[in-house]
């Protein structure tokens, strides 16, 4: 499905040039679907006069970007310094022991997926996470198992 | 002692409202440029009060800004909130609670640099603080104060809410113009530097979020009522994130010139009970760590350099006795290979190489002779050998724990456990 035509060229026209508009409307792809489809891709292609391969070269730069649709709930979880320290990684290991589910990996009946990500600005919250993209902390690994479930709302 | 200038009113009023911001004086300082000073007098305010940037490198503000050419072509404004840096977390508080005043700042240096478009490049992970900010954007061009012929006078800007995506590297000041431009993130050579030739190929200033909050009240006060705050050269407040082995971690904006230890003991409420400083990196995983004997010196940009260290975004992580060099290396190292967007040789082989090492040290598998390996690529990555600094970065803290802690790099080169962890496991019995 294209992107609806009056808001990506309202986009557009924010920028002295098109492509600024690249990222903009891949986002807008992204929330509409929950992940960057071929048909957002060749519509960005076409409404930007650029190369599908170009599109997905800068695409591909940036990791927030998905390409299969996503679980029901995404949980996110900092593995940087402050959050390290605060035990990120044995709660990973946790879930991972209690679901079979590692980073990286979703449930086989698509309900969650757990991945790692790098610092979050939420270092006061350690070990801080993103739960559906909402930014929250600190984690427990109960916390986590429960939000996997689809139990909580993730909120601080 | 003045201590909030920036961070003024947060938790006790939702600043993100225009009408609370205003009623607390906020726009005042817009109105007073509009009305009673021309461009150069803000440019003057902002020479006057010293303000270096609080991004990381502590430039002078009013310097960048000189550099402009004066050749009539279109100039633009990025606002650099990209904040990425592990340990970093004051420009998000800024955003989502103050964002009101950021955007007056955008204003007045668009004002001051004759500029007609500000871009506001928050990172991807911001969604709460793109909504905000947005939001407040918004409102303010709905009472005349963004958009054309603001307040009715002849200045007009308009302002976009731009989101990256996921990556590190568009902090870096000529990423942030390639990503902007829709294009990967890739530093660019310089020169040309951003003023000469930056987006679009225009000239363009990146300023940090924090520095250009500054400017409200710097145009509010006048530029040697900032001037005066604070050490001589390296005036006014920072605002410090205390993360790690701390009682109250958190954002504090403190006096430049603040001892180290007062922000860590007084403000961050001191080490968790029982434990030992052992080291601060104080401006995130990218800093030279700062051992306890040199907890009283003044949190400014100078006296930090003259501890071999830095100030940078005074993102503080504090670590104690539990944590061994070689992890928190290890940590930082996965980090950066992550982080590395592949562009330079030295960056892109390095980080993954250094990774490796550490990866094997800290499992229990280091091999004799992995301290030197480490420190050889520290001399292969750092020393300025790439377009932009990420892999000097990236061998700072390293270089600083090698020299630092060698003892307990040689201990993980033997294979086995971890010595630090079987330490603290004694202490425990």
């Amino acid at each position: 499905m294209a992107l609806d035509a009056r808001e990506a060229t309202d986009i557009i026209g924010r920028y002295p040039s098109p492509r600024s508009a690249l990222l903009p409307l891949l986002w807008l792809g992204q929330h509409r679907d929950g992940y960057v489809t071929e048909d957002t891709v060749a519509d960005v292609a076409l409404r930007l006069g650029m190369a599908v391969a170009e599109v997905e070269s800068v695409l591909s730069f940036y990791s927030m970007f998905r390409r299969r649709p996503p679980a029901r709930c995404r949980l996110e979880v900092c593995r940087s310094l402050a959050c390290a320290m605060k035990g990120s990684g044995e709660i990973l290991a946790r879930v991972q022991e209690e679901t079979g589910v590692g980073p990286g990996e979703s449930s086989a009946d698509g309900a969650f997926s757990v991945e790692v990500v790098e610092c979050i600005a939420a270092c006061d919250h350690a070990p801080a996470y993103l739960f559906n993209e909402r930014m929250a902390g600190p984690l427990t690994p109960e916390k986590a198992l429960e939000l996997l479930r689809g139990e909580g709302e993730g909120r601080r | 002692m003045i201590r909030r200038i920036l961070t003024d009113g947060i938790g006790e009023f939702d600043l993100t409202r225009l009408d609370v911001y205003r009623a607390r004086g906020g726009f005042q300082a817009l109105h007073k440029a509009l009305t009673t000073m021309s461009p150069q007098d803000v440019f003057n305010e902002v020479k006057t009060s010293n303000l270096r940037g609080r991004g990381g490198a502590g430039a002078g503000a009013a310097f960048k800004w000189s550099t402009l050419p004066e050749d009539g072509r279109p100039r633009y404004l990025i606002l650099n909130g990209d904040e990425s840096e592990p340990g970093s977390f004051s420009g998000r508080m800024l955003i989502e609670k103050n964002p009101h005043l950021v955007l007056e700042g955008a204003l007045l240096a668009a004002y001051a640099c004759k500029m007609a478009r500000v871009f506001i490049y928050l990172r991807g992970e911001f969604h709460e603080g793109a909504q905000i900010l947005t939001r407040a954007v918004a409102e303010a061009r709905e009472a005349g104060l963004v958009g054309p012929r603001i307040l009715g006078s002849e200045f007009g800007v308009e302002v976009v809410v731009h989101r990256g995506a996921g990556a590190y590297i568009c902090g870096e000041e000529t990423a942030i113009m390639e990503s902007l431009e829709g294009k990967r993130g890739h530093p660019r050579t310089r020169p040309p530097f951003p003023t000469a030739s930056g987006l679009y190929g225009m000239p363009t200033v990146i300023n940090n979020v924090e520095t250009i909050a500054n400017v409200v009240g710097i145009v509010a006060n006048g530029g040697a009522w900032f001037a005066a705050i604070g050490p001589e050269k390296s005036p006014g407040t920072k605002i410090c994130s205390v993360s790690g082995r701390v009682r109250r971690p958190g954002n504090y904006e403190i006096q430049m010139g603040t001892p180290l230890r007062e922000l860590i003991e007084e403000h961050a409420g001191g080490l968790e009970p029982g434990h030992q400083l052992k080291f601060v990196l104080p401006a995130g995983a990218s800093s030279a760590l700062v051992l306890p004997k040199d907890l009283d010196t003044p949190l400014d940009f100078d006296s930090m350099m003259s501890i071999r260290s830095m100030l940078g975004s005074a993102g503080m992580l504090v670590c104690d006795e539990r944590d061994c060099a070689v992890h928190v290396a290890y940590l930082g190292s996965r980090f950066y290979h992550h982080e590395s967007c592949g562009k330079c040789t030295p960056c892109r082989e390095g980080t993954g190489w250094t990774e490796r090492v550490l990866h094997r040290m800290e499992h229990g598998a280091g091999r004799p002779g992995d301290t030197e390996r480490l420190q050889a690529l520290c001399r292969g990555i750092g020393g300025r050998k790439c377009l932009c600094l990420l892999g000097d970065f990236s061998v700072t803290y390293l270089q600083s724990a090698l020299s630092a802690f060698p003892e307990e790099f040689v201990a993980h080169e033997q294979g086995g456990p971890c010595p630090v962890a079987a330490a603290v496991e004694v202490a425990n019995r």
